[in-house]
């Protein structure tokens, strides 16, 4: 393969001679098959190219075969990303894609000079073109004459020239194409899938990566894609762009993305999912109708680029640690509306190939390597913070563990039984046992919310409850709710208080925690406020008889299955004979969402 | 899995109908006390529909709470209405009947409330 490029580099100079080009080419856009006659008159046509408007363009040249060897068969080759037919001296000598319906595919394709114009000094050459469905636009059509290998060298010299010339926003396309498959790898294998700037950057930069080569590749290279394959990749590359873009710029400002941008982003994909669609399926003529609003769009789509100031506004005020972010960001938004500009210019894809396409990669492509420095840092600093957060969120559960778990003070005469299964690492219930001259006394209480924060409350609750020295379950309840009253945040914390004496006397106070069981049945309670809400809440004491109780948090009435089924407050007084375990485990195998408390007490030899 | 919280207001007068839909969490605090701090000024009387509600964890049942606890200071009066039975239970154990009323359906509710 390298030999065949240095050779193609080598013999281009020397085999150039045998190639030539038209001359005097002139177009018209319309059509009439008068217009492939040799003898036609196009002293009107122009020299210039005709803008897109009609689905036909016509041209006719002359092409002087003079200096041509004319021992081997003669060739024309035409360049052009539309279906065409080919006339020399007005009869049909090949065609290209199909000129119904304007299917075609890029492509540099040759076609033999028919024997009795091959002898001729000068020929006549007409075309006839369908605009592309591709959006590519026609460029100006040169037929150029010469032997299959002399036109083989030609073509492999202009793609070497394109590919050189092209080489930043190739490179750019590349790049993107490797950080968009790198963060997308980085988000798929990240614990922490919270870094959305992660997933929506590379999801970008994959399909901005894919429409730069995309669209660059075919191009230069003049392969045979055809436009079932290009058009709906191109147009899907658009509409992923236009998705993810806003939602990049405000997740790396840490913002929700506002619905006007929601709302914009979606009508621009809807539109080049539409657009390609359409270019699939519709006639040539109603394409031409819609791409007459395409100036619309692209308005639109600069609008969604704004999103990059929006997300950081007001600008003069950006936090220090963001203004690099908004800085690349801004970067960014110059190339990005560099790249829309001259397309309002011509509506079509022409920026890609000119020269001014590789100033506006550089400018990406700055942007891009910034963001993803940035964010790969971000990205680095956040899981450092993970782990030192889940360091200490271990050290939390260890001092929860050593508060929680200290050997119940239990009384000769009973058995305390405890289960305690947290949902997180750091649980939001607590438990406590204390012998008392009155009974055994025992508290299970549950902060609402889960995580750090409830166990921190949990744990300021028990230091309550060691604290407070009396054996009423009612004062203990009250003591414990001045306490926690203005330190709950706008949660509360359920607390059941149970003395239960040698004899087997209950004395139960409630706030706002499920009922104990006692003897499989649910011990009736005067309902109390939960702790912490209001400062002077009054708790009733309820007496009873037993010779176990238990009491659970509501982790397990609330455990829920699969079909979202609670366990329930009946199949909980159905267990609650059994040991404390054994009520915990078959609540968590129902279905575990909140922390598991279960504490029973019993009378031995009763 | 958990649904996320619409809440829809009707206000007729001084009565404000908030109907809850999807399951009540700590992520509801727009959809309970946002949208009842957005009630208008006139209203005295609240019902709380709680018939499209599955499932209330121990936060979200704690934005309730606010709710009728900021309800009492005004004062305007709030009676709930469609909660399940297992719900009918929990807010009763929670001891809120100084707070507010339970009843089984919107008729009840419009009764109770007056």
């Amino acid at each position: 393969m390298l030999k065949l490029w240095i050779a193609i580099l080598l013999a281009t100079p020397m085999l150039s001679a045998q190639v030539v080009t038209a001359d005097n080419c002139v177009h018209q856009a319309g059509d009439n098959p008068d217009w492939a006659r040799p003898d036609f008159d196009d002293s009107q046509w122009s020299k210039q190219y005709p803008a897109k408007g009609s689905p036909y363009i016509w041209t006719r040249c002359r092409i002087d075969l003079r200096s041509l060897p004319r021992t081997e068969q003669v060739y024309i080759e035409i360049r052009s990303f539309a279906a065409w037919e080919l006339f020399v001296e007005g009869e049909a000598a090949g065609s290209f894609g199909d000129i119904r319906t304007g299917f075609a595919g890029t492509s540099y394709q040759k076609r033999p000079i028919p024997g009795s114009a091959a002898t001729r000094n000068s020929i006549s050459v007409a075309v006839r073109q369908l605009t592309g469905r591709n959006n590519i636009p026609l460029m100006a059509l040169i037929p150029v004459a010469g032997t299959q290998v002399a036109l083989q060298y030609w073509q492999s010299n202009a793609i070497l020239t394109q590919l050189s010339e092209q080489a930043p926003a190739l490179l750019g396309g590349g790049f993107s194409l490797a950080i968009g498959i790198l963060l997308l790898l980085l988000f798929a294998f990240s614990a922490d899938k919270s870094q959305k700037e992660l997933l929506w950057f590379g999801i970008y930069s994959l399909a901005l990566g894919s429409f730069r080569c995309g669209a660059s590749f075919p191009l230069i290279i003049a392969t045979v894609f055809s436009d079932w394959l290009f058009i709906p990749c191109l147009g899907l590359a658009n509409a992923v762009m236009a998705l993810v873009l806003p939602r990049f710029f405000f997740a790396l400002a840490g913002r929700p993305l506002p619905a006007f941008y929601f709302w914009l982003s979606m009508i621009v994909t809807a539109w080049d999912l539409s657009l390609t669609a359409m270019a699939l399926l519709a006639p040539i003529e109603q394409i031409h109708q819609v791409r007459a609003m395409n100036p619309y769009f692209i308005y639109l789509r600069m609008l969604i680029g704004t999103a990059a100031a929006a997300a950081f506004w007001p600008l003069w005020q950006v936090p220090r640690p963001l203004r690099l972010s908004c800085s690349l960001s801004l970067l960014f938004l110059l190339g990005y509306w560099a790249r829309l500009m001259p397309q309002l210019a011509g509506f079509d894809l022409s920026a890609w190939m000119t020269p001014g396409a590789n100033v506006q990669a550089g400018f990406n492509l700055i942007a891009l390597i910034g963001l993803f420095v940035v964010i790969a840092q971000r990205h680095r600093q956040v899981a450092l913070n993970r782990a030192e957060l889940q360091g200490e969120m271990k050290a939390a559960q260890e001092v929860q563990w050593v508060l929680t778990s200290s050997t119940p003070d239990v009384a000769p005469w009973a058995s305390v039984d405890v289960a305690y299964l947290p949902a997180k690492e750091v649980g939001g219930d607590f438990y406590f046992s204390r012998q008392t001259q009155d009974g055994q006394l025992i508290v299970v209480g549950d902060v609402s919310g889960k995580g750090l924060r409830a166990g921190m409350l949990a744990s300021a609750a028990l230091g309550a409850v060691r604290a407070l020295d009396t054996n009423s379950p009612a004062s203990l309840l009250q003591g414990m709710n001045r306490v926690l009253h203005g330190q709950v945040g706008g949660g509360f914390v359920t607390c059941c208080a149970a003395l239960m004496s040698k004899d087997g006397q209950l004395i139960v106070a409630n706030a706002g925690h499920p009922s104990p069981y006692v003897g499989g049945q649910e011990f009736p309670v005067e309902a109390g406020l939960p702790l912490g809400i209001m400062p002077d809440s009054d708790y009733q004491e309820s007496t009873g008889h037993g010779d176990s109780i238990t009491l659970v948090s509501d982790g397990v009435v609330e455990a829920e299955n699969a079909q979202r089924e609670l366990f329930g407050f009946d199949q909980t007084r159905e267990i609650s004979m059994k040991s404390a375990q054994a009520i915990a485990d078959t609540a968590k195998a129902w279905g575990q969402n909140d922390d598991i408390t279960v504490v029973t007490v019993r009378r031995k030899n009763s | 899995m958990v649904t996320a919280t619409k809440t829809k207001v009707d206000q007729s007068g001084d009565l404000a109908v908030m109907r809850f839909e999807g399951d009540i969490t700590s992520t509801s605090e727009e959809a309970v006390l946002g949208y009842y701090k957005k009630l208008s000024g006139d209203t005295k009387k609240i019902l709380l529909d709680f018939s499209k509600v599955p499932y209330l964890n121990s936060s979200g049942i704690a934005l309730v709470i606010q709710l009728l606890m900021a309800a009492s200071k005004v004062p305007q009066k709030v009676v709930c209405f469609g909660l399940s039975a297992h719900f009918v239970k929990v807010f009763t154990m929670l001891g809120l009947a100084k707070y507010t009323t339970l009843e089984p359906d919107e008729a009840a509710a419009r009764t109770a409330v007056g």
